[in-house]
């Protein structure tokens, strides 16, 4: 096993350059450079324009400027980027932790969701609840993300033209000033709800432990769902009296900005999480069926098993192997950002940075994006399938 | 009513948020970047779900847009022509100004025949010679170039049957330029002119402009372009003097002159130096008007139509321009310390 480790960490090397080398010359070959915009500047003569190409390092031939690059990267250094005059890390490392957000939050939403609509699925199949989580599915493989993100603005401004409130955020991250008194007086209506839910739950939780019943999936959910809502409900309402009416972002509690890019996530995540989750539903759905239709299932229902041990310990635990050895594969997702919804829902994520710096020819910042997408994917690889061999035993590495 | 604390400046990069923003409130000034944003704001206003005020047109803006021929051409059949003042002039009236205002600016905006920037006031003037749409003109014009009848299948052609065509190209993603090419290449074709359009890309266009090969040759026909303008014309020295980098219907290789060049173009790069050297306000008035004469009359470049300025605030702000102050250099406000909020 761990030969097998240190041979795959080392077939990574001579990935690693050839990935990072073809996609430097692919971007030379665009027609232009960083500072051919400036050519068109009148107040910008040919010795400006000469003397920022030398500084710049543009004016030297291509496997100089990559073997300065590969000996930045060897040490940690992604760069400079062109634009900005500044380390490309300060350029996208903000950016990535934005896109964090939406990715990490649609990730959930896609798994909490997609494998309990799958198993029902299998488990019901070709019963018209089946059927309409089926055609949902197509739908929401059909619909293009960025498409939807469009469709979502009109119903939030339409939503708020309607109510004549701001109930949904038209695009972005942030807003410029927050309400925290409406943000109070929102906690104040909302937390009772929250502090029963959590009671309910707590309630379930304990009933069942305590009477030998599996806890299942739904209970620890919500315990976990209403529970932290209502920790998160305190702040507003221990915090909030003493505070202004409005304050801008940048002044406002952190409670506040984490409510506030909360809400403005909560549109893009549901329009991220759509496709991710109509496509794993059906996977799921086809993985549940295959095993079901093993003969160690059989077995289990001719021993006599209840058929929900049949189907959450014996069906549902093999059927999640695949998905197990995706995981890896969330990797390079989480920093890839979320795709042109980014860009139609103005979320200053990763994708809007890497499109300006492709339209700029910042060549340090697409370079040092790829370069984090390319590492972390081939570490995602070998990741998964160190857990595909830790949770299938038939599978074995040496 | 109270003078203002503190203010914050938003930067919005996407001109539908920027929009967003203001319709919401968010934004005390903004300003509206094309005819369905003016739309837009006005609706709002009219429907009493925003207290605001916009000024559609009060202004344009300091940006050029121009079609340029290529002086250096390989082809000496198109090098020739394309060096012919009548031929230039024959373009000029072709371009129908008015649809491309209200086409590709939506109604607003102006035409310009000069290269100075309309705003900038201390400069510009309207004096000049203007070669308006005018198609019977244009056909007389390329008659006196020897294009004096049409093919069989209705381009224009010279005596030994060469057909009147050349490319235009714009950079690919600009909705207005490629709409005033396409209003150009549609008025052109009418008369029997053979224009192809195309747009590219930007970074493909600015090479083809800039680069010219080892014998001064450069590929392309005629390029639809726009400039940054300024306040100072001698700012845009590198595009008037006869060495300067973007000296773009005629350019010298190298930082050198043109091989080839026309009376008037040193009459231009002149006129240049001697602004650029100039203190006294009034001189440097009376040379940049006849630099603007000399342009206007041999059209180097063929100025199209200058976008609108069409800023608008909230009506809860005072101590801005009146109407008639407000113009596209300044703003809607000299300083930020007259502006006081109302409520």
């Amino acid at each position: 096993m761990f030969a097998y480790v240190v041979r795959r960490l080392l077939q990574l090397v001579p990935t690693f350059f050839g990935a990072t080398l073809l996609a430097f010359l692919v971007i030379q070959l665009a027609p232009g450079d960083f500072v051919t915009r400036l050519e068109l500047d009148p107040t910008q003569d040919r010795e400006s324009i000469a003397n920022l190409r030398q500084q710049l390092g543009l004016d030297q031939p291509l496997p100089v400027q990559y073997a300065k690059w590969l000996s930045g990267i060897l040490q940690g250094y992604l760069g400079l980027s062109l634009s900005y005059k500044t380390d490309v890390w300060n350029v996208i490392g903000q950016r990535i932790l934005n896109s964090m957000v939406l990715v990490v939050l649609a990730t959930l939403m896609i798994y909490l969701i997609a494998i309990p609509i799958g198993v029902y699925s299998a488990i019901r199949k070709y019963t018209w609840p089946d059927r309409t989580f089926t055609v949902l599915a197509f739908l929401g493989l059909a619909i293009p993300n960025f498409f939807f993100g469009l469709i979502m603005l009109f119903l939030a401004v339409w939503l708020n033209d309607l109510t004549n409130m701001r109930i949904l955020p038209i695009g972005g991250m942030t807003t410029e000033f927050i309400h925290l008194g409406n943000l109070t007086r929102a906690a104040g209506l909302l937390f009772p709800v929250a502090l029963l839910g959590t009671l309910v739950y707590a309630g379930l939780f304990w009933w069942k432990s305590n009477h030998g019943q599996p806890v299942s999936f739904g209970v620890w959910v919500g315990l976990v769902m209403f529970g932290v809502s209502t920790l998160l409900m305190l702040f507003p309402l221990l915090q909030g009296p003493g505070l202004p009416e409005r304050l801008p972002y940048t002044e406002s509690p952190l409670w506040a900005r984490i409510t506030n890019v909360l809400w403005h996530a909560f549109p893009v995540v549901i329009v991220v999480g759509t496709s991710g989750l109509a496509g794993l539903m059906r996977v799921m759905r086809g993985q549940m069926l295959d095993v079901l239709s093993q003969d160690y299932i059989r077995t289990a229902r001719a021993k006599g098993l209840n058929e929900r041990v049949v189907i959450y310990k014996h069906a549902l635990r093999n059927a999640v192997i695949p998905f197990i050895a995706g995981i890896g594969g969330l990797l390079p997702a989480l920093i890839g950002g979320a795709g042109l919804v980014e860009v139609t829902m103005a979320w200053p994520g990763i994708t809007p940075a890497l499109l300006e710096a492709i339209s700029a020819i910042d060549i340090y910042v697409i370079m040092g994006l790829i370069t984090i997408t390319t590492v972390l994917l081939m570490i995602g690889n070998v990741v998964s399938d160190l857990l595909l061999a830790w949770v299938d035993p038939r599978i074995r590495y040496s | 009513m109270a003078y203002l604390e503190r203010y914050t400046v938003q930067i919005v990069p996407d001109l539908n948020a920027q929009l967003a923003r203001f319709l919401a409130g968010e934004a005390d000034v903004f300003s509206a970047a094309n005819a369905d944003q003016v739309a837009q704001v006005l609706e709002r206003i009219r429907a009493n779900r925003l207290r605001a005020e916009i000024f559609p047109n009060i202004d344009v803006t300091l940006a050029t847009n121009f079609i340029v021929f290529n002086w250096n051409h390989k082809d000496p059949f198109k090098e020739n022509l394309f060096r012919q003042v009548k031929f230039r002039r024959a373009m000029a009236h072709l371009m129908d100004k008015k649809s491309m205002i209200e086409v590709a600016l939506g109604g607003l905006g102006q035409p310009q025949w000069s290269p100075i920037s309309i705003p900038n006031k201390a400069f510009f003037t309207d004096d000049v010679a203007k070669f308006e749409f005018n198609p019977q003109r244009a056909l007389q014009l390329l008659a006196e170039l020897g294009f004096r009848s049409k093919n069989r299948d209705g381009w224009l052609v010279n005596a030994e049957g060469k057909v009147l065509e050349f490319n235009l190209v714009t950079n690919q993603g600009n909705n207005v330029r490629e709409r005033i090419a396409q209003i150009f290449r549609d008025e052109a074709r009418k008369v029997g002119v053979k224009v192809e359009y195309r747009p590219i890309d930007f970074n493909e266009l600015v090479r083809q402009l800039t680069s010219p090969a080892a014998d001064g040759t450069r590929e392309f026909d005629a390029i639809l372009i726009g400039l940054t303008g300024g306040i100072e014309p001698a700012f845009a020295r590198n595009v008037w003097q006869l060495n300067g980098s973007l000296h773009a219907w005629n350019l010298g290789v190298g930082g050198k002159n043109p091989a080839k060049v026309e009376a008037f173009e040193v009459l231009i790069d002149t006129l240049m130096t001697r602004g650029a050297t100039t203190l006294d306000q009034a001189q440097r008035r009376q040379i940049y008007v006849q630099f603007q004469k000399v342009v206007a009359e041999n059209l180097p470049l063929i100025y199209t139509v200058a976008p609108a300025y069409n800023p608008a605030r909230l009506t809860r702000l005072g101590g801005m321009f009146p109407k008639e102050q407000i113009n596209s250099i300044v703003g809607q406000a000299p300083y930020i310390e007259t502006v006081f909020a109302k409520e």
